[in-house]
């Protein structure tokens, strides 16, 4: 099997979430990508944690391991006008650039679109930023929170009488970058055809902004009626909805009904529950009475079961059910390992670990499984068999910090 | 007007609720031509209403999903007037044909015949009337079909049900978000991470498929399944498990390395202010801001590790000189001294963002029902090639004549038979 792009480059300036997860989707798919990181101490991600056996180095932070697969390392102080101009080499022949200085600071340090264009006219050149390039909030300062906060539905999330909540981990700033291999593909497969390339603004306020995270939705709901959503609106009447309690953990369920509370009711073996004089009406189903008189079937039932069991019985009776399930419980789906969704990656420094595999399965295409670079790995690669330089060349510049 | 990335190619759409459509907007800005094959006949609810005939005065008490109709009126015909749809729906195309009948399935293969990709989250409903892949390659060997489920087209979780918030479950993303106490939050239909990441990576492999026939000639099968799509979006917990053996739980609004890190209340009802100081030089920032500078000095302030240990202190002190603020001076107060900080909005101050309006993200569409409408942009900007929003979102079967007559040369004999045969619904 081949990869999605065979023979494509990308040259990646990026640190962090946003940008690495874009070149982390480009490289899975393919594409060559040569990460450029800070000669002292390498991408910042390097020294957060989680750590391999939670003692912190800079090649065993779990979440550049995973955000980095598959990647070549060139340690390069772009802010050097020697690192500027390497890196500037290296775009003559790059298919894709991708970014994530502080607006204005690309241009300014020599590899900005402008300067990059000027030897390559090919180039799709990505810019991820947290407000975008242009615009009153171009120098504000993010992170994954604050996007979330002012682009997507924080306000609407978590309990009515409690603070907003956020999701988990780094969502928002992964779907930025995301979001920016797409973007970034796109712009690719016009410049394939037209032989040129041309500038990608992502930013992950937008992202998050027009996001399907329900923003979308209620924006054009406002649009229409005015209507506001509130962390009120997210609890429903049609029960059994929402989160119950069961033997090993937790499951969330939309039950209720006249689309599905006959079969909530044939999963609990009791069909007849459906003519029942407490249940068998409209308003019935909707009633906060006759919810906890629900409840107290159902939640014993639930509390006999089993995260398993409750998959399994919510697929054969065709009921929106399904468990939460703990980063353990992941690691031992049957379902996830079926799929062989996991794979063992070997890694200098940490050994051999399961990683997530491919995120999308295709018939056709293998997306690139390989481990994340250790800083700087490629320099003599790069340098010395690409670039023309020896090594004493490499001697000089390390001495002189640019890389 | 510069070509867009994906004009010449045509995409029949089996897609049903949001997160599959909404990848398909993308291709759809991007200029592919979208075909959705619609029928009443088979309403797939919360794709054009929760129901096709919500009662009127039900509609204002169906929440924000149910109850998006304008002015909470449902009209005549509701499935034109639903928000869910409409919001992801302008630049396609709408063909209504029931491939329930023989004739229905016939018309679908010949666009499929002269399509590049069939996308569908239905794949077992169209398997049942001969329409899998299997079946689309006889007539197409190069036809890409992306199948999209939440747990995969194969696997022991084969036809397991669920709406986007339940694939969050199963990838782990529930158990990890809410309040850090122990009863996890109900899913709330404001938070769907696995939407939107699944919408753009069904939009990537689209590229990465048609990319690869470009090259070998051949079509692919894709066999797409939600959790495996957002999975990677839980890196470190993810990762803390299979390294470590750690089983991460929730934290609320706070992060491991950061600290202070959550949501502050400002002034008025109901109003926030999400506050995150990375380093120890934005917490001394953030002291000058709130005139405290004497405690940047403090040692029990002073580190990262310090101030995570002494968050609720801090949490404290913010929130006193929060509370008395509106949320917009807070956020400037906050930028302009270098620390970042956003007011939480709603859809109200959204609309009014004026980032959001610098970037042009509200855009202005004709519409043969409301006059205009307003729909967002493309979120993200190509300098030559950017997205175009030429048309929105289709009325049911409002392109059937171009399909039928357009795309598939079929007489007007032939489709004034098919409608009156009452295949066209």
């Amino acid at each position: 099997m081949s990869h999605a792009f065979e023979g494509v480059t990308a040259l990646d300036m990026t640190s962090g979430v946003a940008g690495p997860f874009c070149t982390k989707v480009l490289a899975g798919l393919g594409v060559e990508v040569i990460k450029i990181e800070r000669p002292r101490g390498g991408d910042p991600s390097r020294h957060h944690g989680p750590f391999y056996r939670d003692v912190p180095h800079w090649e065993t932070s779990t979440l550049f391991l995973d955000l980095n697969m598959g990647k070549m390392s060139l340690t390069l102080d772009v802010g050097t006008s020697e690192g500027a101009r390497i890196a500037r080499e290296l775009a003559k022949s790059a298919d894709i650039v991708v970014e994530d200085f502080k607006p204005g600071t690309a241009d300014r340090l020599g590899v900005g679109y402008g300067d990059l264009e000027a030897v390559n006219q090919r180039v799709v050149y990505t810019s991820v930023s947290g407000f975008g390039q242009t615009g009153p909030y171009r120098d504000y300062l993010g992170s994954d929170m604050v996007f979330y906060a002012t682009g997507g539905e924080m306000c609407s999330t978590g309990e009515p009488d409690r603070h907003p909540v956020r999701l988990a981990n780094y969502v928002i700033s992964t779907q930025a970058g995301n979001m920016a291999a797409v973007a970034t593909l796109m712009a690719h497969r016009a410049a394939r055809t037209s032989g040129v390339g041309q500038h990608v603004d992502v930013s992950a306020f937008e992202t998050a902004a027009s996001s399907v995270d329900r923003r979308l939705q209620h924006l054009m709901c406002y649009i229409y009626n005015g209507r506001i959503a509130t962390r009120a609106d997210n609890t429903y009447a049609m029960y059994p909805t929402g989160v119950y309690a069961c033997a090993d953990g937790f499951f969330h369920i939309v039950g209720g009904g006249t689309r599905f509370f006959h079969r909530t009711t044939a999963m609990l073996g009791m069909p007849e529950l459906v003519d029942d004089p407490r249940f068998n009406t409209t308003e019935a189903l909707l009633s906060q009475e006759r919810k906890e008189e629900f409840d107290a079937i159902f939640v014993p039932w639930a509390f006999s079961k089993t995260k398993a069991e409750i998959l399994e019985a919510a697929r054969q009776h065709k009921v929106y059910a399904s468990p939460m399930l703990t980063t353990h419980d992941i690691f031992h789906d049957a379902n996830f390992e079926a799929r062989g969704f996991f794979r063992d990656v070997d890694h200098p420094a940490t050994g051999r670990h399961r990683y997530p595999g491919p995120p999308v399965k295709m018939d056709r295409i293998e997306w690139r499984v390989a481990p994340a670079p250790l800083l700087g790995e490629h320099n003599r690669e790069i340098l010395v068999q690409r670039l023309g330089y020896s090594l004493a060349d490499l001697a000089r510049l390390r001495q002189a910090g640019v890389i | 007007m510069p070509k867009l990335p994906l004009d010449g190619i045509r995409i029949v759409d089996m897609t049903a609720v949001i997160g599959a459509p909404y990848g398909m907007l993308l291709l759809a800005e991007m200029g592919a031509e979208v075909v959705r094959v619609e029928s009443l006949r088979h309403f797939t609810s919360t794709t054009r209403g929760t129901m096709a005939h919500p009662p009127k005065e039900l509609v204002p008490t169906m929440g924000p999903i149910g109850g998006g109709y304008p002015d909470f009126d449902p009209g005549d015909r509701p499935w034109n007037r639903f928000a869910l749809f409409n919001c992801h729906a302008h630049n396609k195309y709408s063909m209504t044909a029931d491939i329930a009948t023989a004739k229905g399935q016939a018309i679908f293969k010949e666009l499929v015949n002269v399509s590049d990709l069939v996308v569908d989250n239905q794949t077992n409903f169209m398997r049942s009337f001969g329409l899998g892949y299997d079946d689309l390659r006889r007539v197409r060997p190069d036809l890409i079909v992306i199948a999209i489920s939440g747990t995969g087209a194969e696997g022991p979780y084969q036809g397991a049900r669920g709406y986007g918030g339940h694939f969050e479950n199963l990838m782990g993303h529930a158990w990890l978000r809410g309040y850090p106490e122990d009863h996890p939050i109900s899913i709330t239909p404001t938070v769907v991470a696995s939407d939107p990441a699944s919408g753009a990576a069904l939009a990537w492999s689209a590229l990465a498929a048609l990319e690869y026939r470009e090259r070998t000639g051949q079509g692919q099968y894709i066999d797409f399944s939600q959790s495996e799509a957002s999975l990677h979006f839980l890196t470190p917990a993810l990762l803390d498990y299979a390294v470590n053996g750690h089983v991460q739980g929730r934290a609320g609004n706070r992060d491991p390395h950061m600290a202070p890190h959550g949501v502050y209340p400002a002034a008025g009802d109901d109003r926030w202010v999400a506050v995150a100081v990375a380093n120890d030089e934005q917490w001394r920032s953030l002291c000058k801001v709130l005139g405290r500078s004497e405690l940047a000095s403090e040692e029990r302030f002073a580190t990262a590790e310090a101030r995570l240990a002494n968050q609720d202190e801090i949490d404290g002190i913010i929130s006193e000189w929060t509370r008395q603020r509106d949320m917009y001076e807070v956020q400037e107060a906050l930028q302009g001294g270098g620390v970042p900080a956003h007011a939480l909005q709603n859809s109200t101050e959204a609309m009014q963002d004026p980032q959001l309006l610098h970037r042009g993200h509200f855009v202005e569409v004709p519409h043969e029902i409301h006059g205009s409408t307003v729909v967002e942009g493309s979120r993200f900007s190509l300098s030559r090639t950017p997205a175009r929003i030429e048309r929105p979102g289709p009325t049911f079967g409002r392109d059937n004549q171009y399909v039928l007559e357009t795309i598939l040369g079929y007489s007007e004999e032939k489709i004034v038979d098919l409608a009156a045969g009452g295949v066209l619904e």
